[in-house]
């Protein structure tokens, strides 16, 4: 028992070390794409913890989680822009009405009875719906997109002259987003999600309401993708329905998630920290030509990694870890 | 007839042109054991699927006749968790593990009917293993368990959420002659600690002796209950089994 | 009138869906995957006949069996590379990896050809056939008709042929047709050869009267994917007839509510088919 509690206390120092050298390191290195890529990092990152409650926890894949990231950004944007909302209040509204839009999919609309395959393009295709209603809605700026304009560099409307205090803001929303997503693994629903997953007539069998836990895995990242689709709107201060609503972004929420290990919690992170800054990395060396090699490259280490490395890049820090824990012993 | 824990009032279900289940009535006193029998196809598992509300691939839930009443509420229709939540729960047949998760996690998803804490839970669940002897092997993914646990797993899993009435879907098939002691033994064990049983089992040498009541099925009928003596003797059953030999039977 | 028009309109672009629709089809319920990358071959189809167009003056129906043959052979080496890693893996893994597959493909014709569309303008077949007050495109039913052609060939395969059984067989149950006999890596390696080829053709059809570049393929997978699910997983005839209904309601809902949002409501319309029969019209 000694053993394990040491253990646990040596766990927590180092997690809160890891914290306070990721609030330092943009401080000092000052390189202004640097900032860019942890903002995307960070962003990502907890983009892929919402969709791994569902994709790697509940076990449903979903394609289409960029509906809630495209309502979340453009909510926030077109309140702030046209009638003057505070964004910080436009964030709740448009989680809001991602959660609601869930819900409405969700309840026995969609029902729930699709699965596996099905599933995967049930929500793509849902996706695609809301990328095409955005692309022809005029009011909200159709394919054009929209403008944010900026108005001063101030944390009430969040915006800012540097990138460092969106850094910030972001950071602390993915601790959060990490502490509830801990919370909720290690809870009953936790526990009821991974029986659905594993076998969703046995879990009704013993007593797991499977409808509610699916609704509930499916109302948290759905308002979670909301929040950070506004974010990244109040960053980037342009959006439009192919950077908001696009598949692109659905299916990088998955690629992160497996990348890094889809049956862990951290998984997502790690799968942002190898996966973001290749993608922009890659984009600013090789990109410039505008011929996508970059891209090509990036598929080329993506599918390596899949092929390789399928259970996930955690999965093998885990194993590193287990070995050199043992040859402590 | 009051110690009727579970009453099945004439229950049909038909798939499409084949009725799996015609005007199947019988009630299950509490405290007994009770053995379903019947040849192969004699739709046994569906009645289980009827019974706990269990979704049948492609078809409705529902008898297309009939109700099923338990601790006198009528619970025709129910959904499986609402029914577990009642006190009543099933094993499968093919011993459905949660594979990715552990023993202890398993059992854990049957102690969380009954407690939302996890720690209560996780009490419970290493209680309900050791129960039918899987607690050193609780840390283990149970996936990678031989059949024989399997099946321990399942019943331990199914005791975690404190039933009244513990339907097992052929918890005897595929074991070793050791292996069917035990099993026999634990069932036996389960019962005097107050939890009726409802058995779904072809191997009669294990069953016969540790029943109290046996109902018999065959071409989705009810052709025979009774004392396991009884039952045995009775024409109609022998004739459905065509030959299987009963003097087993002490 | 034009309700017939945009009908049959539908019904002929319907029939190469269709044919898109089976090769996505047989890969999913022979292998279990879904092939992404599926868009990526047709659209090498469509420039393998565009740069034949180009550079050789070939017409495209001369181009069909280059466009079998040579996405057949890409098909069969993205099969060697990279496919048979991921058979029986996990549903995300399948899709991320053809995912990536896709995007290797897509970004390479981008690199090699440039992102502009190309466009193939005179080809032999030309203009419209008039049938009483309705008029056809006369490309698209030509490759209506080879489409036709080709599942009906696929349809022969399968169902006479001992490969083709074969390929049923390790559909059912792989297991057994292993205990059987048949040589499984083979018949994955034959279904994903055929499936290249009926994308390749595809592509060839299509380049006759479709914008080529390298977006191409994209959008259209989705639409095959839409086809197979709608038909339901696991069923080539739920397919075909999943590629012809797609192909109707693309053009009735184009005419009656606008192009915009036309293929909104072919996605509404599988979701709502899908919401009744959710493994699809015949899938299991």
């Amino acid at each position: 028992m000694v053993m394990v509690t040491k253990n646990n206390q040596k766990n927590k120092i180092y997690q809160v070390l890891i914290v306070i050298l990721v609030f330092l390191i943009p401080l000092f290195i000052r390189n202004i794409f640097f900032h860019h890529v942890l903002i995307m990092v960070v962003l990502y990152a907890t983009l892929g913890l919402a969709w791994n409650l569902m994709g790697g926890y509940l076990g449903y894949v979903s394609f289409g989680h960029a509906t809630f990231f495209g309502i979340g950004a453009y909510t926030s944007a077109i309140l702030f822009r046209n009638f003057g909302v505070n964004p910080w209040l436009g964030i709740i509204i448009g989680a809001a009405i991602a959660v609601t839009v869930a819900s409405l999919i969700s309840f026995p609309v969609f029902g729930f009875t699709l699965r596996g395959h099905y599933f995967a393009i049930g929500t793509l295709a849902l996706g695609e719906i809301s990328r095409i209603l955005a692309e022809n809605f005029n009011y909200i700026g159709g394919a054009r997109g929209i403008l944010i304009p900026l108005k001063a560099s101030s944390f009430s409307i969040i915006q800012f002259e540097s990138k460092l205090p969106f850094f910030y803001i972001f950071f602390t929303f993915l601790l959060l987003t990490l502490l509830i997503m801990n919370a909720i693994v290690n809870s009953k629903m936790g526990y009821y999600l991974q029986a659905i997953r594993e076998d969703e007539n046995v879990a009704e069998a013993l007593g797991v309401n499977t409808t509610k836990y699916k609704h509930f895995a499916f109302y948290i990242s759905a308002f979670i993708v909301a929040i950070v689709g506004s974010f990244y709107a109040q960053y980037q201060l342009y959006i439009d329905p192919n950077m908001v609503f696009g598949m692109m972004i659905s299916v990088q929420m998955a690629l992160i998630a497996i990348l890094g290990g889809c049956n862990t919690l951290i998984g997502p992170i790690i799968g942002a920290m190898i996966f973001i800054p290749l993608s922009e990395y890659i984009r600013s060396f090789i990109g410039g030509e505008g011929r996508g090699i970059n891209l090509i490259v990036l598929g080329i280490v993506v599918l390596i990694i899949i092929l390789f490395q399928p259970q996930g890049v955690a999965q093998l820090i885990k194993s590193f870890i287990n070995k050199e824990g043992r040859n402590n012993e | 007839m009051n110690n009727a824990l579970l009453e099945v009032h004439n229950v049909t279900k038909r798939f499409g042109g084949l009725t799996a289940n015609k005007d199947i009535s019988f009630n299950i006193s509490k405290g007994q054991i009770t053995g379903l029998i019947g040849p192969n196809g004699a739709g046994k598992t569906t009645l289980f699927n009827l019974i706990t509300g269990t979704a049948i691939e492609g078809y409705s839930r529902l008898p297309d006749e009939g109700h099923v009443i338990f601790k006198g509420n009528n619970i025709t229709g129910l959904k499986p968790n609402s029914i577990c939540k009642q006190g009543m729960v099933r094993t499968f047949q093919n011993s459905r593990c949660l594979d990715s998760m552990t023993a202890l996690g398993n059992v854990m998803i049957g102690a969380l009917v009954r407690t939302s804490l996890i720690n209560d839970a996780k009490k419970k669940a290493v209680k309900y293993l050791e129960t039918v002897g899987l607690k050193d092997k609780r840390n283990i993914i149970s996936s990678n368990f031989t059949v024989a646990d399997k099946k321990k797993l399942e019943i331990a899993r199914a005791l975690a959420t404190e039933p009244e009435l513990l339907l097992l879907d052929e918890p005897m098939s595929g074991l070793t002659p050791l292996e069917l002691k035990e099993e026999v033994n634990l069932i036996k064990d389960i019962n005097q600690k107050g939890i009726t049983i409802f058995i779904i089992e072809h191997v009669m040498e294990a069953l016969m002796p540790i029943a109290d009541y046996i109902i018999v099925l065959d071409s989705g009928e009810k052709i025979a209950s009774g004392t396991p003596k009884e039952v045995v003797k009775n024409p109609k059953v022998i004739k459905a089994y065509m030959g299987v030999d009963y003097a087993i039977i002490s | 009138m034009f309700f017939l028009q945009t009908l049959l309109n539908g019904f002929v672009m319907g029939l190469i869906y269709a044919l898109v629709a089976m090769g996505v089809a047989l890969v999913w319920g022979v292998m279990g995957i879904i092939n992404f990358a599926h868009g990526e071959f047709l659209m090498y189809g469509m420039y393998i006949s565009f740069w034949f167009y180009a550079l050789c003056n070939f017409d495209p129906l001369l181009s069909v069996p280059l466009g079998i043959i040579g996405i057949c052979l890409l098909s069969i080496v993205s099969y060697k590379i990279a496919i048979k890693r991921i058979l029986g893996s996990s549903l995300l893994t399948t899709l991320l990896a053809t995912f990536a597959l896709s995007l290797i493909l897509k970004h390479t014709a981008q690199y090699l050809w440039g992102p502009d569309y190309r466009i193939i303008f005179s080809t032999i077949v030309q203009g419209s056939i008039g049938i009483g007050n309705i008029y056809l495109s006369l490309n698209k039913l030509i490759a209506a008709a080879i489409s036709s052609a080709a599942i009906f060939l696929l349809y022969i395969f399968l169902k006479k042929t001992e490969w083709g059984m074969a390929i049923q067989a390790v559909s059912l149950n792989k297991e057994a047709s292993l205990l059987v006999g048949i040589k499984v890596e083979q018949v994955y390696m034959l279904t994903f050869g055929i499936a290249g080829a009926t994308a390749g053709l595809a592509g060839v059809l299509f380049s006759s009267f479709y914008p080529v570049s390298p977006q191409g393929g994209s959008f259209l997978v989705i639409i095959a994917f839409t086809c197979v699910a709608l038909g339901g997983f696991g069923s080539i005839t739920g397919a075909m007839l999943g590629g012809i209904i797609i192909g109707i309601s693309e053009s009735l809902a184009g005419f009656y509510i606008g192009p915009a949002f036309q293929y909104a409501v072919v996605f509404l319309i599988y979701l709502l088919v899908i919401l009744f029969r959710p493994r699809g019209l015949l899938g299991w």
